[in-house]
């Protein structure tokens, strides 16, 4: 048996049962990484030893029999090196940070902690998060494992290519405007951006402070819903974090019934852009679930096009403050003490650390929020932004009065190859077309694979994601949704 | 056709960012910056006169904490002088500012 091929619900009855221990897993997931990641590339740092130690632990506690609830506990994941992880090297897969040592831990990682977690290595991004294929990692990019020469998807591309190659169980990673979504539906995983606020992003390397939120990757939806029972609540250091209701997501998926369901299908989302074989694979997919009880419900939500612009004003807004801190004073790398470069006043410290430390795509959405934010320029761009926002948001308060849930598809194409959209940044944030709104707005999605379709430019079939978005802090049914689809395909 | 985003600007706006951009970076932000102003440019149609814009989407209002000061312990502070660049006595330390 492959045990690393498991879930997370397969591993825990496994290890509670005695079948297996935490640290045969652990081995079997190492072993897998040893095998496969010189082509894939998942992996900034493993951290073999520290796994194999807090698997030891776990597998103590599995043995003294009073911890049976814990389904996480002795699972191995990864996490994203944009989060924090104490006393082990975090760097938001960027030359600025690449010797940074944490002195805490992300809320979340001490909510996983407490659970008994066994992380084995923090894994690939765009650097800062800011891409939508790993390709602007500072360090390497990231291969998609069913085809190594396409993209991951991004910016969590590390996160779905380790989970997908059965690298590790599940992944935590970020999600901005789809960076979760996008790469999960590339590389056939499940991957769950919760509603803004619904888990602390205390200890995320910040990008978009408004729309920033830890989420979720994924074997399968089950899973997705166990993991965002122990990361959801209120955080007293994140002051948007919510105390809104957390639910049994895990326990109300057994409720299979989608009688009284209302699908919503917005004819925005289904445009002459989207690849025909996507159309018809979530087609498909809303036929299954109206079949199965669901009322499906044509929707419009007339502002989705100004979605991406919006997006790309209020994010390298956003992104021009929260890099401001990666000054070369206080951690980080600098140029402070360089003779080369002559450093000679505060003022060349910024200039010069920031100049050798940022990579293009950092340095291009710091100008770009910089310009938008400047005097003269602030009412015509953020201004109007954040009043394109409102109207995007609304879209979907009016959507949600008709109907539970929204459906579209992930992407409107599969992962495209290495290298196809370089020469130009337009094209690679298009990639967020269909995903940005439901980040600008705040609500909670969900993308899980629902096909597979051949790219025009290679012969092999890659999958197909579909999106899942719902009411504010209603992930409760989206996963619902998701988890009956999923069973009708077995 | 005459770029968005000229290379004086670039070079404004690099300095107000405190970023160092050698001459090809310069000329390479201004053309694609430019393309990137020009496609956003769409959501200037939108008549957003008597719309209130929004920053905050899940209606969270005035979140407060009382204001006091926490202490951190030794082991922690330790490691955030750590990562300093350059450090004198538990401080960091500059370059001179005039």
């Amino acid at each position: 048996m492959n045990l690393n091929k498991l879930t997370i619900s397969q591993a825990s009855d496994g290890l509670q049962n005695k079948d297996f221990s935490s640290v045969e897993l652990t081995k079997a997931c190492l072993d897998r990484i040893k095998e496969t990641d010189d082509k894939i590339k998942s992996f900034i740092t493993v951290t073999e030893n520290y796994a194999l130690l807090e698997a030891k632990k776990a597998d103590q506690k599995i043995k003294a029999g009073d911890k049976k609830d814990d389904l996480l506990l002795g699972v191995p994941c990864s996490i994203k090196d944009i989060i924090l992880t104490k006393d082990i090297l975090t760097t938001a897969a960027s030359n600025i940070l690449k010797d940074y040592i944490p002195p805490y831990d992300a809320t979340l990682i001490s909510k996983l902690k407490k659970r008994g977690m066994v992380m084995l290595g923090k894994v690939n991004c765009d650097a800062f998060a800011h891409g939508a294929s790993t390709e602007n990692s500072d360090f390497f990019t990231t291969h998609n494992p069913l085809d190594l020469e396409r993209v991951p998807g991004g910016s969590s591309g590390g996160s779905a290519s380790s989970v997908a190659s059965d690298q590790c169980f599940y992944s935590i990673g970020t999600d901005t405007g789809g960076s979760i979504r996008q790469p999960a539906a590339f590389c056939g995983v499940v991957g769950l951006k919760p509603t803004y606020g619904r888990i602390s992003r205390y200890g995320l390397i910040s990008m978009t402070s408004s729309t920033d939120c830890p989420s979720i990757m994924t074997k399968n939806v089950s899973d997705a819903a166990l993991i965002l029972k122990e990361l959801a609540g209120k955080d007293k250091l994140d002051a948007t974090s919510s105390d809104q209701k957390i639910d049994d997501y895990f326990e109300l998926l057994k409720d299979e019934n989608i009688k009284n369901l209302k699908i919503g299908v917005p004819k925005e989302y289904f445009i002459d852009e989207l690849n025909s074989e996507i159309k018809n694979a979530v087609q498909n997919a809303i036929k299954k679930l109206e079949k199965l009880g669901a009322e499906i419900v044509e929707i419009s939500l007339p502002h989705t096009k100004y979605a991406v612009p919006t997006y790309y004003i209020i994010t390298p807004s956003e992104i021009s403050s929260n890099l401001a801190r990666f000054d070369g004073i206080k951690y980080g790398y600098s140029e402070i003490k360089s003779q080369k470069l002559k450093v000679k006043s505060l003022a060349d410290v910024y200039l010069k650390s920031r100049a050798s430390g940022f990579g293009s795509e950092a340095k291009r959405r710091i100008i770009l929020g910089t310009y938008a934010l400047s005097s003269g320029y602030y009412d015509a761009y953020y201004l109007q932004a954040q009043k394109a926002r409102a109207l995007i948001k609304k879209d979907f308060d009016d959507a949600f009065k008709k109907v539970d849930v929204i459906i579209t598809p992930t992407s409107p194409n599969v992962a495209f190859k290495i290298g196809e959209h370089n020469d130009n940044p337009l094209e690679l944030y298009m990639e967020d077309i269909f995903l940005s709104a439901a980040s600008l707005a705040g609500v909670p999605a969900i993308s899980i694979p629902c096909g597979f379709a051949k790219p025009k430019n290679g012969k092999i079939e890659m999958p197909i994601g579909m999106q899942i978005i719902g009411k504010h802090f209603d992930e409760k049914t989206i996963l619902k949704t998701a988890g009956i689809y999923e069973k009708s395909r077995d | 056709m005459q770029n968005k985003i000229s290379l004086k600007e670039v070079e404004h706006i690099a300095e107000l960012a405190k970023i160092g951009l050698i001459k090809e970076e310069k000329e390479k932000f201004s053309e694609e910056l430019s393309n990137i102003l020009e496609y956003i440019e769409q959501l200037k149609e939108i008549d957003a006169k008597n719309i209130k814009p929004v920053s905050q989407v899940t209606g969270l209002v005035n979140v407060v904490r009382e204001d006091v000061a926490e202490n951190c312990n030794e082991n922690t502070r330790k490691k955030i002088i750590a990562n300093f660049p350059e450090e004198k006595e538990g401080y960091v330390k500059v370059k001179q500012v005039m």
